[in-house]
């Protein structure tokens, strides 16, 4: 559980011509909310994600999560900080290709220093939570979408996450698929409190969170 | 929070093991370069051994021994005495004189021959009878003529199997006789067709006294002397004191190549050429696996990226692809190493040589190998680690 804070952030690239991916952003999230980011393209959706996410840091401003200032950390800092308080699933999956369900699982604490044979047990459990056990031994090519998602979110929370973050998780799946895994989501985070932002276009996925917000040219506009 | 040394090495693993045509087609430039290092250098040790062990002995053990009558410097040549004295060093076994004698014509004719229809051209040789042993040439037919013979100045002759297969003497019976130059001398011995000497092999040899007898005057200014196996170079520094005391440095002595000395000759000269070769070789393997893994990182950006955002510090990412370089380099090196050897036992077959090979050489050139690969790999490896891992995510 954590409290995201973002204060004045803004984000931009380039010198000349500075392009301003997120301007004056003022959001705060409470724990275990369930939070839509929502936008047309080229919002700035994907920078908000990246810089809640420690992939990327804001230009101006200060970004918190309880009440610890992030946004002033060293990278070797927020290389720690990702690894043990944020999971990420993406659109595009991205499993490693040559690396069974099980092994493309295992890597969400590789980096942690988890001893092989603990990693792979309990990505085993996080596959059998996403209904994925008896696929472990396959190559993500042997999976269907969904099925990839899925392991890809088993990865995303076998560091136990403060906050989940989704980038257009059900951009490439179809609305059967996407259903299942909104369902898979919502379960998880009933099992334990999760902070979650999702960041899509779809309004089927942002309905079902708790609250929307949406992001217009790089600002923070009304509710639609 | 770093991996675990060992996690990182089965990713670095499982990594090269996804596209195993490539890594194999990596894997040819080390496994190239090490096989021709180990190869050489075994080939080159086994070829220096193969000359300690199967050398000459008959030329490790002949001393030859001239003196230098032009110069003056001794008066009548290699005297009875001389050879006494030279037979009397430790570690001789035989020794012997010979002189070419002038004649005026070399005419020799077969004694039943008594017309002289078939005279043949020929070379005189006064050899005294120690020479035969010394030069270990052996007779097809009849005996050396001995010490007896020598003293006396009997009109006794040896003829080359050459000489003797020209002038139709096939054996010695006893009445076997030549004509030379219009004296007939008894043949007492013919060399066999073995003889080594090629000098001796179509050439009439007497002993000395007779050749002064019959030819005039000779002078000894050669010397063979056979010694025992080892004993040549303290011999030869011998001779000159024993036949010339007051002047040891008018006879020249020519002494058998000093077998440790041509061995590190081979050594040097086939080392030097084909290891220059195995390093090109193991450079331009270094190239491929720098290439390969750098297209690899290109590739593999969304793996990087993953891997950065699921904790991976910069050095986690670079440790990976350096490890994986560095497997490139050591399969290489062991399977290099493996195929030198076999190279050098087939070659030392093939040459029927005993494989000589100092055993710490195939263990370091596969670490030698491991490192190459290692530092192919430090620029992908830096490369990947300097990939913002927002960049390496973008599609």
């Amino acid at each position: 559980m954590a409290v995201i804070e973002l204060i004045g952030v803004s984000k931009w690239f380039g010198i000349s011509p500075r392009v301003v991916a997120l301007r004056d952003v003022s959001l705060t999230i409470a724990a275990g909310e369930y939070v839509a980011i929502v936008g047309p393209s080229g919002s700035g959706k994907s920078t908000l994600l990246n810089i809640i996410g420690c992939l990327d840091v804001p230009s101006s401003g200060s970004y918190r999560v309880d009440e610890r200032v992030v946004s002033d950390l060293s990278a070797k800092e927020r290389t720690a900080f990702r690894s043990v308080t944020v999971g990420f699933v993406f659109q595009a999956f991205h499993l490693i290709p040559h690396l069974s369900a099980l092994e493309n699982a295992s890597i969400g604490v590789l980096y942690q220093g988890v001893h092989r044979k603990r990693r792979m047990k309990e990505a085993f459990d996080v596959l059998e939570r996403v209904g994925l056990a008896g696929r472990a031994d396959f190559l993500p090519r042997q999976l269907s979408g969904g099925e990839q998602q899925r392991v890809a979110i088993a990865r995303a929370l076998l560091a136990r996450p403060a906050v989940l973050l989704c980038d257009e998780p059900t951009g490439n799946l179809d609305s059967q698929t996407s259903a299942d895994i909104l369902d898979l989501l919502d379960e998880l985070r009933a099992g334990r409190s999760m902070t979650i932002a999702v960041v899509t276009h779809d309004p089927i996925v942002s309905q079902r969170t708790s609250r929307i917000v949406h992001l217009v040219d790089g600002r923070i506009g009304g509710p639609m | 929070m770093r991996a675990l040394l060992r996690d990182v090495l089965s990713e670095a693993l499982a990594g090269l093991l996804a596209r195993p045509s490539r890594a194999a087609l990596t894997t040819t430039g080390p496994l190239l370069g090490v096989a021709s290092i180990v190869a050489t250098i075994g080939i080159a040790q086994s070829a220096g051994g193969q000359i300690v062990g199967r050398f000459d002995e008959l030329v490790a053990t002949s001393v030859s021994a001239y003196l230098e009558v032009e110069a003056g410097a001794v008066e009548g040549g290699f005297s009875l005495e001389d050879l006494r004295q030279v037979g009397l060093i430790n570690g001789v076994e035989d020794v012997g004189a010979i002189a070419q004698v002038s004649t005026r014509t070399g005419r020799v004719t077969n004694f039943m021959d008594t017309l002289g229809v078939r005279p043949q051209l020929t070379d005189i040789y006064a050899v005294s009878p120690g020479y035969f042993g010394a030069s270990r040439a052996a007779l097809g037919s009849g005996l050396v003529y001995d010490e007896g013979h020598a003293a006396r100045g009997d009109a006794v002759a040896i003829l080359g199997s050459a000489l003797a297969a020209r002038l139709g003497v096939s054996a010695v019976d006893g009445r076997s006789a030549v004509f030379l130059e219009e004296r007939a001398i008894l043949v007492v011995g013919i060399l066999a067709e073995s003889t080594t000497d090629p000098r001796l092999r179509d050439a009439v040899l007497v002993p000395g006294a007779t050749a002064d007898r019959l030819f005039g005057s000779v002078t000894f200014a050669e010397l063979l002397v056979r010694t025992e196996l080892g004993a040549a170079h303290q011999v030869a520094d011998e001779i000159g004191l024993a036949t010339s005391p007051e002047n040891p440095g008018a006879v020249q002595v020519v002494v058998p190549p000093d077998p440790v000395l041509l061995r590190a000759n081979v050594e040097a000269d086939v080392s030097t050429l084909f290891l220059v070769l195995g390093g090109v070789a193991l450079l331009a393997g270094a190239i491929g696996i720098a290439n390969v893994t750098l297209v690899a990182v290109l590739e593999r950006r969304e793996e990087i990226g993953l891997r950065r955002a699921l904790g991976a510090t910069q050095s986690d990412v670079a440790s990976q692809f350096l490890l994986e370089s560095a497997l490139v380099g050591a399969i290489g090196g062991i399977l290099g190493s493996s195929v030198g050897v076999v190279l050098l036992v087939s070659v030392s077959m093939a040459r029927q040589w005993t494989p000589i090979l100092n055993p710490a050489l195939p263990l370091l050139a596969p670490l030698l190998s491991t490192v190459v690969g290692l530092v192919a790999g430090v620029y992908p490896a830096w490369k990947a680690s300097r990939l913002e891992p927002v960049d390496a995510l973008r599609r």
